[in-house]
C-alpha cells in the first residue's frame, strides 16, 4: 500500500494527507475494540495496515519539503534515532 | 497589468516592444512586472544583508523548523506504535476466548498488518539505496533485524 500512497502524497498537501492517515488510525483502531469476532479483528488489522504505511514516507517527504538536501540527512538520521528510542 | 488609458503612439510601441520581449523572454519580463511587488522588495531587501547576518538568520530559522517539525512527527509515530502494539496488550487480556481464537490466528492476526504495509515498496528506499551508503547499510541492517525476529516466533515454548 505504500506506492498508491506515495502517488497520492505527491499531489496532496502532507499537512492534510498525514492528518487524514492520522485519524484512520484512531478511527480503525478504535473500531478493533468493536469487533465480535476472528474475521473482523483481521480486517480491521489489514485496514490499520493501510492508514499506517503513509505515515513514514510521508514524514520523510514533509522534511524533505523543508530542509535543503545537506540539512535533511542530519534529520533523517536524527528522526530514525528518536523513532528506535520511542519503540 | 496597467490599463493603458491614452492612445499615445509612444505608448502603443512600447506595448508592441513588450509583446516581442514577451515572447522572447517570459521570466525576464514577469520579474520586470513584479519589481512593483512588496514580496519582491522584502526578498531584495534580505538578499542585500551581510553573509554573517544570513547565516545567523538561517540557523535561527532551521531551529525554528527543527523545534515544529521532529516533535511532531515523533509523537505521530508513537501514535503510531501504540496502534500497531495494542493488539499484544489486549492479549493479556481475554483476546482469545472472545474471538474464539487458537493456534497461530494471534500471530496472523498481529502480523497481516505488516503484509498489507510493505506490500510494494517505497520509492524512498530506492532512492535512499542510489544516493547514501551509509542509509543504505542502515536500511539493510534493519530489513536483516527485523527478518531475524522472523525464528523467535516460532520457537517452541
Amino acid at each position: 500500500m505504500q506506492l498508491p500512497a506515495n502517488l497520492l502524497l505527491t499531489r496532496v498537501k502532507p499537512s492534510i494527507f498525514l492528518g487524514l492517515a492520522m485519524a484512520g488510525w484512531g478511527a480503525i483502531s478504535a473500531a478493533q475494540a468493536a469487533t465480535k469476532s476472528f474475521g473482523g479483528l483481521l480486517a480491521c488489522r489489514a485496514l490499520l495496515g493501510v492508514v499506517e504505511a503513509p505515515f513514514f514516507p510521508g514524514a520523510i517527504m514533509l522534511m524533505s519539503s523543508w530542509y535543503t538536501r545537506a540539512e535533511l540527512a542530519h534529520r533523517i538520521a536524527w528522526y530514525n534515532l528518536l523513532l528506535d528510542i520511542n519503540s | 497589468m496597467q490599463l493603458i488609458s491614452n492612445n499615445d503612439p509612444s505608448t502603443m510601441a512600447a506595448l508592441s516592444a513588450t509583446k516581442t520581449v514577451d515572447q522572447k523572454s517570459l521570466h525576464e519580463d514577469e520579474v520586470s512586472q513584479a519589481s512593483g511587488d512588496p514580496l519582491i522588495r522584502i526578498y531584495q531587501n534580505i538578499a542585500s544583508n551581510s553573509s554573517e547576518w544570513k547565516a545567523q538568520h538561517t540557523s535561527q530559522l532551521l531551529r525554528k523548523v527543527d523545534l515544529r517539525l521532529l516533535p511532531l512527527l515523533i509523537l505521530m509515530y508513537l501514535l503510531n506504535f501504540l496502534d500497531r502494539s495494542n493488539l499484544a496488550q489486549a492479549r493479556l487480556g481475554t483476546l482469545e476466548e472472545d474471538l474464539d481464537m487458537s493456534g497461530t490466528d494471534f500471530n496472523l492476526a498481529t502480523s497481516i498488518l505488516f503484509v498489507v504495509r510493505i506490500m510494494t515498496p517505497s520509492h524512498f528506499k530506492d532512492q535512499i539505496l542510489e544516493r547514501n551508503k551509509f542509509s543504505a547499510n542502515c536500511l539493510n541492517y534493519r530489513v536483516t533485524l527485523a527478518c531475524s525476529y522472523q525464528p523467535i516466533c516460532y520457537l517452541p515454548e
